[in-house]
């Protein structure tokens, strides 16, 4: 899952990441929705709330809401950064180092949430800010490390790309397509995973409240050690792609697939 | 040669995050957060419904809500026939009714400050969304559906 890089992953290894990681950002999205009344992945709907404060002139919350966008958007960027400056023999690490830091943040809020938290206002857009910010590193580190596959948070142009793929299936040239097929059966698991996993938090957050961050924390370590054990397993990661050759298949792809 | 690359990206983004801090900590020290706007007395002036599934000429009832359509509707509430409502800045609220008697609970603000959560001792946990809030007057709003499906508007002005 996270030890190969662009072009050199398979379909089952981006299904897998796709899925696992979708279903960690529903969880947190419905938690936060819950606990904070807030989303923690759904910036579009940030950017909506961003104009429609601006408008009306609430400049508390449009300072807020824009800080909120901002981590998103930096939590993508250091992902992204880290994939592509990190030491090219330790691709697994450069690919861990974000998820342990969303594993970070998700303990941050889960032990401030459950010991400290006295529901202030400042607290509450405090601990969204976090949720946000490691939504941002899962988007940004799954975008990259897929080729811009996957995207575990972006359920609108998911959305959208299910509908066209579904239309494309209607017809027997493109039936025939593995690529498209495969296509439409990652986007299809990603958005079951994604809206399972909210299901499940949504079911179990009045109950555990806070705690559910630890498993999602605890559900994200798997995914390292999962992966890990392939690597001591079979003692080799597959060495990524120069980033020219890289940029050359995106390319390549897009207009395959467009 | 990478790792520094790393280490000053990171260094970089880290003191662009502080700049943005430090600013936007100037910037909200001269805005009113939520949770001072509220702090204060605030009277009830008038409810009405809002967003009704039919429009205003075919209801068998006023838009602008009466007392016994309020007395239903508020049935079961934490602020059942209160009129005055204070909100101090220890997060408590006095709800003071009609006929003199009150109601302690607690309240917390939400979100980006557009909901408001009343509770007694952590139970019995009610929600109602902001819709505004400004230093004379604030507009809440709650979904019934016991004469129509549709948003219940309270304003309330501030006196104190």
């Amino acid at each position: 899952m996270l030890r190969k890089y662009s072009n050199s992953r398979s379909f089952l290894d981006n299904f897998k990441l796709g899925t696992l990681t979708a279903f960690t950002a529903g969880m947190v999205n419905v938690s936060a929705l819950v606990l904070f009344f807030s989303f923690a992945s759904n910036v579009t709907g940030h950017y909506a709330i961003l104009a429609e404060e601006i408008a009306n002139g609430k400049w508390f919350q449009v300072l807020v809401v824009f800080s909120w966008i901002f981590l998103f958007f930096f939590g993508s960027f250091i992902a992204n950064s880290i994939v592509i400056n990190g030491n090219k023999k330790r691709v697994f690490l450069n690919h861990a180092i974000p998820i342990i830091l969303e594993i970070m943040c998700f303990l941050a809020v889960g032990v401030y949430g459950h010991y400290f938290y006295s529901e202030t206002l400042m607290e509450t857009e405090f601990l969204v800010a976090i949720l946000l910010f490691s939504m941002g590193l899962q988007n940004g580190l799954t975008a990259s490390i897929s080729n811009f596959v996957i995207k575990t948070t972006h359920l609108t142009g998911l959305t959208t790309d299910l509908a066209i793929h579904l239309s494309l299936l209607t017809k027997a040239e493109y039936r025939n397509k593995p690529e498209v097929v495969q296509k439409f059966k990652l986007l299809l698991g990603i958005a079951v995973a994604y809206t399972s996993g909210g299901i499940l938090a949504g079911s179990i957050i009045n109950y555990y409240e806070f705690k559910v961050f630890f498993y999602v924390a605890f559900f994200m370590i798997f995914i390292l050690l999962y992966d890990y054990s392939k690597i001591y397993l079979t003692g080799k990661t597959i060495p990524r792609r120069n980033n020219k050759k890289e940029i050359q298949y995106s390319k390549d792809k897009s207009f395959q697939e467009g | 040669m990478r790792i520094v690359r790393v280490v000053y990206i990171s260094s970089l983004s880290a003191i662009g995050l502080l700049i943005l801090f430090i600013v936007l900590s100037a910037f909200t020290g001269n805005l009113k957060h939520p949770e001072k706007l509220i702090t204060g007395t605030w009277k009830e002036v008038s409810w009405k419904y809002d967003k009704l599934d039919k429009n205003d000429s075919t209801l068998d009832f006023p838009v602008v809500l009466n007392d016994e359509i309020k007395e239903s509707i508020s049935q079961g509430l934490h602020f059942h026939q209160s009129e005055t409502w204070i909100f101090d800045k220890n997060s408590n609220l006095r709800l003071e009714k009609k006929n003199q008697e009150t109601v302690d609970l607690n309240w917390r603000m939400k979100g980006r400050g557009h909901i408001l959560k009343l509770h007694y001792d952590n139970q019995d946990k009610e929600f109602y969304q902001i819709r505004k809030i400004t230093n004379d007057e604030m507009i809440l709003h709650f979904e019934n559906d016991t004469h129509a499906r549709g948003i219940v508007q309270i304003i309330l002005k501030k006196v104190k």
